[in-house]
């Protein structure tokens, strides 16, 4: 059951991969102020760059307190023209290189990888056939899509649900990986 | 939802032209007229709807001017998206020789570049919804003409706009001047810019939004430790009080039950209590589709902690029911949260008229907004 007490930090490039994993946390019930962002600056600048250089901080900081906190940490980093796999081997070398040993089964740390970005997510979520190469980030109206996407994934993700055949293979690693979340 | 305002000859703003979107930040340098845009949108709203007896010169007098500027004319339009389509008012205010007398020398109010109302020349001329002309009547120049037009049914997009003035908040929260009282049976539809019938008007959504009520207080109680309820009990024969009632503390034993709670007078309450309570009470009761609210600085009074939740939700109210926030803050947290996406910049050069541009980032990546603004180089 969920323990609305814990708390999730939540890396993210940008405000709109933030808000729809913040709709999928309050519909599975988190307190909205235990729920904490980290966003990337924006800019010029590579926000996946930014996700990964940080995310051995936050998980050293995760490992600190999730002992006594029931803590979870949810990294979103879009996959963009990688795969997911080169993706999460590219956060856990940045795990190594800070001297953090890598993700153990049992922690709550969360690697959400769309590919390609979070808006190819959220079109399949909501029952459009989409490819994973295919550039979605200028489709109209994606905050208003944000919430509804989410409560599909808090629905596609709970146990023996079966996945529609449009179903996209990043997010059925994404619906595995927040299994991890308390 | 208010898509454009012009402003002309009114302080520092001339020849200002500004389209808002559904969320906006407004940042930028004090002096640069981010508060008194928000004195000309409740000026002109005070104008048309909340005190229709009210002569031009009161509300855009000779000390309004554009003190650069000799022109007399003061030029305002809004447009505003609703109701099927686009409403487009006009209002030109004169002030002969800078004297306290100032005339209306036109006002209309068109729908998708239709008439609905024409006042200039002293003469009013109205029209239905079919844009067909009903009336053409003298009228006293100093005055709104649309103040004075009542509802009916053959002009119901006049009275969509004029209900959407009604749900036009300017606040600027300043716990020191709230009212705690409300006398009598009064009960205010439309809360004043410095929430000084913060009181009152909570009285009337009590009254006439009761259903709104519980989850208010569900959010208060996530917020505020201990609380209750916010309620608004008799106190003497005349006069009704703000009451928030907080559960007795049940000392180091988290499971005992909890007691009766104890009342406190709304001014018994911390600045930052008093705060949390408004913001809420706004987001759960004003916040909504055909609405546009503005805040100078929301952020102020309230615990670093409690300006993100509280952002969020916001957000999510306007993403999922419609509506339009405008925010004026130079806190880094709200700012380095909406000023990406949502943020524009107003700025002036050598104490000349306000311009607005989109905010735009550090382009080198480096600097948060905050970081960048604090620096002073957010126009490089």
């Amino acid at each position: 059951m969920t323990d609305r007490n814990a708390e999730v930090i939540v890396l993210a490039e940008d405000l709109n991969q933030f808000n729809f994993t913040r709709r999928y946390l309050l519909q599975k019930g988190y307190d909205p102020h235990k729920i904490h962002p980290h966003l990337a600056p924006p800019g010029q600048g590579s926000a996946e760059q930014y996700v990964r250089e940080r995310y051995p901080k936050e998980v050293r900081l995760h490992r600190s307190r999730s002992s006594h906190t029931g803590a979870a940490l949810v990294v979103e980093i879009d996959a963009d023209m990688k795969t997911v796999v080169q993706r999460e081997n590219e956060l856990e070398t940045a795990l190594q290189s800070a001297g953090e040993h890598g993700r153990e089964p049992d922690e709550a740390i969360v690697l959400l990888i769309p590919k390609r970005h979070i808006e190819t997510w959220i079109l399949c979520l909501l029952g459009e056939r989409v490819d994973q190469i295919t550039d979605y980030t200028s489709r109209a109206n994606v905050q208003q899509q944000i919430r509804p996407a989410a409560e599909k994934f808090l629905e596609w993700s709970l146990p023996n649900y079966r996945l529609p055949d449009h179903c996209v293979e990043s997010l059925q690693r994404g619906l595995r990986e927040v299994r991890r979340i308390p | 939802m208010l898509t454009r305002i012009y402003i002309d000859n009114y302080r520092c703003f001339v020849n200002f032209e500004f389209r808002p979107q559904p969320k906006q930040l407004i940042l930028g340098v004090n002096g640069t007229g981010k508060s008194v845009f928000l004195e000309v949108l409740g000026q002109l709203r005070d104008f048309v709807i909340v005190k229709p007896g009210y002569r031009a010169g009161e509300l855009f007098g000779p000390e309004t001017l554009t003190r650069w500027e000799t022109r007399p004319r003061q030029s305002f339009e809004l447009e505003v998206t609703g109701n099927g389509g686009t409403y487009s008012y006009t209002l030109w205010i004169e002030v002969q020789d800078r004297q306290p007398r100032a005339r209306v020398i036109k006002e209309a109010l068109d729908f998708d570049a239709k008439p609905l109302a024409l006042f200039q020349e002293d003469q009013v001329q109205l029209f239905d919804d079919d844009h067909i002309q009903t009336a053409n009547y003298p009228f006293d120049p100093v005055r709104s003409a649309l103040a004075m037009i009542g509802p009916r049914k053959a002009n119901s997009k006049l009275t969509w706009f004029k209900e959407w003035f009604e749900r036009l908040y300017c606040l600027r929260i300043n716990p020191s001047e709230m009212g705690t009282e409300a006398k009598g049976q009064e009960q205010d539809e439309i809360l004043e810019d410095n929430l000084s019938n913060f009181a009152a008007w909570y009285g009337h959504i009590i009254q006439e939004q009761t259903h709104l009520i519980p989850d208010l207080q569900g959010s208060l109680r996530e917020v505020l430790d201990g609380f209750d309820t916010l309620d608004l009990p008799r106190s003497g024969r005349t006069a009704r009080v703000l009451v928030a009632a907080f559960f007795r503390p049940s000392g180091n034993d988290e499971s005992a039950p909890r007691k009766q709670s104890l009342p406190f007078d709304f001014n018994e309450l911390s600045d930052g209590q008093k705060a949390l309570i408004v913001l809420y009470t706004l987001l759960h009761c004003a916040v909504g589709p055909d609405t546009t609210i503005c805040i100078d600085e929301p952020d102020n009074y309230l615990a670093l902690a409690e300006i993100q939740p509280w952002l969020f939700a916001l957000s999510d109210r306007i993403d999922d029911e419609g509506g339009q926030a405008i925010l004026i803050s130079h806190h880094p947290e709200l700012i380095n949260l909406l000023a990406p996406q949502h943020g524009v910049l107003f700025s002036r050069t050598g104490g000349g008229p306000v311009r607005v541009e989109p905010y735009r980032p550090d382009a080198l990546g480096i600097l948060s907004p905050s970081e960048q603004i604090a620096r002073g180089w957010e126009r490089d």
